[in-house]
């Protein structure tokens, strides 16, 4: 029995056993699973899983999901968990309410009561939701933690604000407190902990600061000592000071100290260290590891990531303690040696990272402010500021001069200054003509253009700078008249797109100068026979190597050789007939293109010697007229001077033929190749920077300067010697010139790296900020020619380390002098700085890069750096130019320019061929405007606008894709940029006025909305929305002067004319009253380009709103969740204005009130269907929305008393008595009404 | 044995659950209700609203015939954020809508703080009116000083003829931007029998309050009240 009893006792215990098993088993499988799914959960998150919409991360297909920015398919088990669970997680209850009911209605559209049903109750339910979302932010707001609670805080608060310990019942005392708080309350107080905590922490951060501060003067000081006695040290104790000083174990035996020490020195190591001192000293040297084991030697080339490293855990921990207490990084960073920052940088978390790296670079700003932000025409700010000052000067001084109690003297010197500050006046009044000028004409110094535009003085500013009203009235002036109207719509004003004016240049230049008599084909054999005799001579084999390849040098060499024979005899233009040679070779079916482009060339010849520029018409010929345009842009020929820049025929044509070669080649691909090098190289300069302890900033902003703000311009070798300069007085032209007036020439066979060199000038001297850095050294500096030495020195130091870096040689300019001064200057700030000659020449790059010139030259002392460049006179005399000399190709120069900064913004544009030009037309028309008839650059005729547009086409293509080839061109001068224009797109139709200004065009019947783009300074006024029937239906365009809206009309365009087809017209008229409406009298405006779209609109509704108060209800289902709220602001989005929406509840009225972007109401309420709202417009508006149309009628709970109600769809007549009212009317569908109901009833109508 | 050993143990559960509950109710803020006031009386809704020294817990008990359960388990109406999640505020300025109620009736209603009964009081509904008035919303904004928006004052505006008769209290929260409107429309006279007309010397006066002391008083007339000059309260 006993035994039985033990056996089943036994057997209880083991099933015991097993079912707590069971159930742990169980228990763990579940928390398994949370674990699982918390895990997914991130993972969802991080790729924002989609449902196979484009443009989403993650495209899902069943439960496979892909990635088009990553190269990985991923399978999901379980994906409608994941997509629920991530909705929950990431939106807001408003969102999350606003798209259940999106997607419920979507999902199940309304087809029968069912549906209707669902999707009502759906609304009802997210539309409440979406209200009282609202309203527990509200209550969260107005909640208020009790007294209690209070107390209990502020206990908590001045002891945290003390960085006193808080003992955890203190803690527990306040967290009990919170329990029963609002979250409002509890974020309230929590936040007022939070902030005492910080400032705790922070008072204790400052102290432990304070303490490693100590410390690490301390070790400096010993370290300072221990040097000073170094070379009488007896060798016994400098083992035991470097022992010391290097944490070495107390058991190193002090000769193996000395030994290696010895070493290190002998291989070149300027210090000797191990372990964490090592960050204390410079970045090359020797690091001894701790067990003496064996050391490592940092040059400047390797191992530097050995040695960052070895950061000290000290100085990380005080920049992260700065961090967490909100220090000045940038202060910090600068008090620390470079080295020792880098070191602290790498050992840093990557948060801890960003941290530094913003605060280095707002402290760069800071600091270096103009160098750093751009600000556009600086320059001419700062001379009308001065202007200003000296104007004021000058009336006060006026007003001391009619005190009769002055004495002679003081009359005399107050004269003195007065004639002293006009002379002022007087000098920067005309820097300020020359820089509007320059601003003008997109920079090119010298240009013809600029001289008369500064020698026109404020004219200048008067007739080149238009804008859309100038515009506006010549189209006004062309449509009393009936003229035909020649102007385009703009979305800037011309003057900030330089560039513009150099076409206005050549036409004029081309109407006074190009066309002088001269006999057709008088040279004797074409260009074309020429090429043709020169290729037949030509025997390619020739120039075969052993493999089979062309030898493109030789052939090259050749082929310039007998190109040079037959059209350049004399060798006047050696470097054309080169570089033809050189294209052609270089170019795939070479020698058919040449002959073509002698075809061309020929007859473009004859075309321009007999009739000029000015000459091409529309009847000209479509591939002259091409081949023109193309010089203008890209052509040896100095078209704006009406001739070619070769007197002799020959030498033109063979002008003309590298000209056209060249647009089939372009320099893009070069530029492209000089800026991918510049860049690369100056990755790796910023590189170099950031590990030798530079702020990053300092060189990180070059590329950018170069993508933003370059304003090189490339000229050819030739033109800087011949004409820039044509007594070839000057040197130094053949590689950099930095004019007057500060811009930047470079020969076209610049190499990357000296391109690297011109853009520190260009981009950081020259161009619009950077000229500041210039002026602070030359008022340092005491002269111009001085502060560009100290300048030169300074930047060819920089080239020369980028150089270094990229493991090329240095340039071989012959700036000895200018980089001997550097360098003295540099030994003279390490002397000054008292640090070591790395260190200055590293600060003074970093200034350099920065511009920073002026803290260079006084660190190092102005009189000694004056004295350094006495010691170094330059050997470059007659450097800097003076304007008078200055002539250069506006157009060639521009077009370079500007393709090349094109090509740094946009590096892999490449539109579609010819199928782009239309909107390349749209984009570009912009930019072209009417001139006033008193402008020098008037056009006469819509032909020379014409013409003009097209210039430009071509150039934004030359610009955007590299290419300007003839067959666009040709296509080009096909189009009819003022014909009205339509196309179709996805949901109606884009139309663009032509020069009538209007267009017209078949159209499918519909509700149309019509868009337009706004025009500055001119206010535009067109309906909100179209009827389009049968007939022709017009959309007027209201424009008058005004301030840059577009303002939405209420009410339907009508139809004005009969027929089969529905067509729309679109017409610009001149709004004399501004009302919107084109009255009588009301002129047409001629305006082509003005471009207006129709968009369909689908299952749309519309309420219209009278001003005043409106009853409205819902006619649909919206598509989209509508609270009061939302109705206002959508009424305010399509042009109308309504302040407030009011619904009746409990029989009484509740307001939402929105005014001036202002809510005036706590309580926001859900937009039903059946019931009925006042709407309160103060203008006259449509509104429209899309939704569904009702199955059948809603469904009314109507209650005692007062109800608002609305029937959007009836089953049945009835009148309001069926509904408990007393009255007897008739109930309509689609309207609303107010009803007292005796009884509360459901109503289904 | 084992019976009396289970009861033992169920009257000291029960004995633990009972000292629980009093020790919540001990412990919840408490305080006297002051200010109490009955605004925007109509035939199917009035407001009732009241501020306190410390913030609590407001609800609030009606009844058409005076019997009150003796415990406070659901209140009929909460301050407002009980209403939509179940959870309660602790506020110094309550504002409770009582909606459908039964004209022309007597409530008797009991304010409670936390589980406290604090205050009881009743008022009259009026008649549902033969005639109803577009709506009209006035409204304006509440700052301190220092121009920051007053959140949840209690608003109350009453109409002044030019005669001096004056209407029924309507009255409203300010809004997180410190945002008032009371729609005009749901004006009427103190005995509840008509709308309270307007005309153009009809007077407007608001009283603002937040919390006890903190009370300002302006008036406006018909034609300057869209908006409001803003109230600041001091």
């Amino acid at each position: 029995m006993e035994i039985l009893n033990r056996k089943k006792i036994i057997s209880i215990g083991v099933l015991v056993i097993l079912l707590i098993g069971l159930i742990v088993g169980v228990i763990l499988v579940q928390k398994q699973q949370i674990f699982k799914s918390r895990a997914s959960l991130q993972i969802y998150n991080a790729f924002n899983v989609g449902s196979g919409e484009a443009g989403k991360y993650v495209n899902c297909t069943g439960n496979v999901c892909k990635t088009n920015t990553l190269n990985v398919t991923i399978s999901v088990a379980d994906l409608q968990a994941l997509e629920t669970t991530s909705e929950v997680i990431s939106q807001t209850p408003e969102q999350t309410a606003r798209e259940d009911y999106f997607q419920t209605v979507n999902d199940e559209p309304i087809v029968d009561d069912q549906s209707q049903n669902s999707a009502l109750s759906a609304y009802f339910k997210s539309a409440q939701d979406v209200a009282e979302s609202e309203d527990q932010e509200y209550a969260r707001e107005r909640g208020l933690p009790d007294a209690q609670t209070l107390g209990t805080t502020q206990n908590l608060i001045s002891t945290l604000e003390k960085g006193l310990d808080v003992p955890d019942e203190m803690w527990q005392d306040w967290g009990s407190t919170l329990g029963n708080l609002s979250q409002g309350a509890v974020d309230l107080v929590a936040s007022q902990v939070q902030e005492a905590q910080e400032k705790g922490e922070q008072a204790k951060a400052q102290e432990e600061l304070a303490k490693a501060e100590v410390v690490a003067a301390q070790q400096q000081e010993k370290y300072t000592q221990a040097l000073d006695r170094w070379s009488g040290m007896p060798a016994l104790e400098r083992a035991e000071t470097l022992r010391e000083y290097y944490n070495l174990p107390p058991s190193t035996d002090p000769e193996q100290v000395l030994s290696f020490y010895d070493k290190a020195m002998t291989l070149g190591g300027v210090e000797f260290r191990s372990g964490p001192q090592a960050s204390t000293v410079g970045p090359y040297g020797v690091h001894l590891n701790t067990d003496l084991s064996s050391f490592i030697i940092t040059d400047t080339k390797g191992s530097v990531s050995e040695y960052l490293s070895t950061a000290t855990p000290d100085l990380v921990g005080i920049v992260q303690g700065a961090i967490e207490t909100g220090q000045n990084l940038y202060e910090l960073y600068q008090s620390m040696p470079p080295e020792k920052a880098v070191e602290v940088y790498f050992s840093l978390s990557p948060e801890a990272r960003d941290k530094v790296n913003e605060a280095m670079l707002n402290g760069t700003k800071e600091i270096a402010g103009a160098a750093v932000q751009m600000v556009p025409f600086l320059g001419t700010n700062i001379l009308s500021e001065r202007v200003n000052g000296l104007n004021s000067n000058m009336a006060q001084i006026a007003e001391k001069l009619k005190d009769p109690n002055l004495t002679e003297e003081e009359r005399e010197a107050l004269k003195q200054e007065y004639f002293s500050s006009l002379n002022e006046v007087q000098d920067v009044k005309k820097d300020l003509v020359l820089n509007a000028a320059f601003d003008l004409v997109g920079g090119v110094p010298g240009s013809a253009l600029a001289q008369k535009a500064a020698g026109k003085g404020s004219l200048a500013a008067k007739t080149l700078f238009v804008d859309t009203k100038t515009a506006l009235q010549a189209a006004k002036q062309a449509g009393k008249e009936g003229l035909e109207g020649v102007w385009a719509r703009g979305q800037r004003v011309a003057t900030e797109e330089r560039g513009n004016w150099d076409v206005f240049g050549l036409l004029r230049k081309g109407k006074g100068e190009v066309g002088k008599p001269v006999t057709p084909g008088n040279s004797d054999v074409s260009a074309v026979e020429k090429v043709k005799d020169v290729l037949s001579r030509i025997d390619e084999d020739q120039f075969r190597t052993s493999n089979g390849t062309l030898d493109l040098r030789a052939y090259k060499q050749d082929l310039s050789l007998r190109l040079s024979e037959v059209f350049d005899p004399e060798g006047v233009i050696p470097e054309v007939t080169d570089r033809l040679a050189y294209w052609v070779s270089d170019t795939r079916n070479s020698r058919e293109l040449l002959l073509e482009q002698a075809e061309l060339a020929d007859r473009a010849y004859t075309f321009f010697r007999t009739k000029g520029i000015h000459g091409v018409t529309p009847e000209t010929p479509q591939d002259i007229k091409g081949a023109i345009d193309a010089l203008k842009y890209d052509s040896e020929l100095f078209v704006r001077e009406g001739r070619f820049r070769s007197k002799n025929p020959d030498e033109a044509k063979v002008e003309i033929l590298q000209a056209l070669v060249k647009q089939e080649v372009n320099m893009r691909g070069h530029f492209r190749i000089a800026l991918e090098d510049v860049t690369e190289t100056l990755d790796t300069l910023k590189d170099f920077s950031v590990k030798h302890g530079e702020n990053p900033g300092s060189f990180s902003h070059i590329p950018q300067v170069i993508e933003n703000r370059s304003r090189f311009h490339v000229v050819d070798e030739d033109v800087l010697f011949k004409v820039y300069n044509p007594k070839k007085e000057s040197p130094g032209l053949s590689g950099l010139t930095i004019p007057e007036d500060g811009n930047i020439l470079v020969g076209t066979w610049t190499g990357a790296q000296d391109l690297l060199h011109e853009c520190i000038h260009g981009c950081d001297l020259a161009a619009d900020t950077s000229r500041m850095a210039r002026r602070a050294l030359v008022e340092v500096m005491g002269s111009r020619s001085e502060a560009d030495r100290v300048m030169e020195g300074f930047v060819t130091r920089v080239e020369e380390f980028g150089a270094t870096l990229r493991g090329k040689a240095s340039s071989s300019h012959s700036f000895g002098p200018e980089v001997n001064s550097a360098e003295q200057t540099i030994i003279q700030m390490a002397e000054n700085l008292g640090v070591s000659l790395d260190k200055a020449r590293a600060k003074a790059i970093a200034l350099t890069v920065q511009g920073r010139f002026d803290e260079i030259v006084k660190i190092a002392g102005v009189e000694k750096v004056k004295s350094i460049l006495k010691e170094n006179p330059t050997n470059i005399p007659g450097r800097f130019p003076t304007n008078e000399a200055i002539v250069t190709p506006l157009e060639r120069n521009l077009a370079i320019s500007e393709a090349l900064e094109d090509l740094a913004r946009a590096k892999e544009v490449r539109p579609q061929d010819n199928s782009g030009l239309v909107p390349f037309w749209n984009l570009l028309i912009g930019e072209v405007f009417a001139q006033g008839e008193n402008s020098d650059n008037f056009l006469p005729n819509s032909s020379s606008l014409e013409h003009l547009v097209k210039l430009k086409l071509a150039k934004r293509r030359l610009e955007t894709t590299g290419y300007l080839d003839n067959h666009y061109i040709g296509d080009l001068m096909k189009i009819n940029i003022f014909a009205p224009e339509t196309t179709e797109i996805a949901d109606g139709l884009s139309m663009i006025t032509g020069k009538a200004g209007n267009v017209e065009s078949e159209i499918e019947a519909g509700k149309y909305k019509v868009e337009i783009g706004e025009m500055a300074d001119l206010d535009i006024k067109i309906p909100a929305f179209v009827e389009i029937k049968s007939g022709v239906t017009l959309v007027p365009i209201a424009i008058r002067e005004g301030s840059g809206k577009v303002e939405k009309t209420a009410g339907l365009s009508r139809g004005i004319g009969g027929g089969e087809t529905a067509k729309v017209k679109v017409a610009a008229f001149y709004d004399e009253n501004g009302n919107g409406r084109w009255d009588s009298g009301e002129k047409a405006l001629p305006w082509a380009g003005i471009q207006v779209t129709l968009s369909k609109v689908t299952q749309e509704k519309t309420i219209y709103l009278k001003e005043g108060w409106n009853l409205i209800s819902l006619p649909v289902l919206p598509s989209q969740v509508m609270t009061a709220k939302d109705l206002l602001g959508q009424i305010a989005k399509q042009g109308g204005s309504a302040t407030a929406v009011s619904t009746l509840e409990n029989g009484s009225w509740k307001s939402y009130v929105v005014k001036d972007h202002q809510d005036y109401s706590s309580d926001n309420f859900p937009i039903e269907p059946g019931k009925a709202y006042f709407v309160n417009a103060s203008k006259r508006s449509i509104f429209s929305f899309t939704g569904q149309e009702f199955a059948s009628p809603v469904k009314l709970f109507l209650k005692q008393g007062w109800n608002a109600v609305g029937f959007p769809i009836l089953s049945r007549q009835f009148k309001a008595r069926d509904l408990g009212a007393k009255e007897e009317f008739t109930i309509e569908e689609n309207k609303s009404y107010l009803l007292k109901i005796e009884k509360e009833i459901d109503f289904n109508p | 044995m084992r019976k009396s050993l289970i009861l033992i143990i169920s009257f000291f559960i029960l004995i633990a659950l009972i000292f629980l509950v009093d020790l919540a109710i001990f412990i919840e803020p408490a305080s006297k209700p002051v200010n109490v006031l009955i605004s925007n009386l109509t035939d199917r809704q009035a407001t009732v609203s009241w501020t306190s020294d410390k913030a609590t817990r407001g609800s609030i008990l009606i009844s058409d015939n005076n019997q009150f359960p003796p415990v406070i388990i659901f209140a009929k109406k909460a301050d407002k954020y009980e209403e939509s999640t179940a959870q309660q505020g602790f506020y110094m300025v309550h504002s409770i809508n009582l909606t459908d109620l039964k004209p022309n009736t007597n409530y008797n209603y009991r304010i409670y703080q936390g589980f406290k009964a604090a205050y009881q009081d009743s008022f009259q509904t009026g008649l549902t009116l033969d005639t109803i008035l577009t709506p009209n919303p006035v409204y304006g904004k509440i700052k301190e000083a220092g121009k920051n928006p007053v959140v949840g004052a209690i608003v109350s505006l009453q109409l002044v003829s030019l005669e001096g008769t004056r209407s029924a209290i309507l009255s409203t929260l300010s809004n997180q931007q410190g945002g008032w409107s009371i729609d005009l429309a749901n004006a009427r006279s103190t005995d509840l029998q008509k709308s309270f007309l307007l005309d153009k010397k009809t007077r407007e006066e608001i009283i603002v309050e937040r919390g006890i002391g903190e009370k300002v008083k302006e008036s406006t007339s018909s034609g300057y009240d869209q908006p409001w000059p803003d109230v600041i309260l001091k």
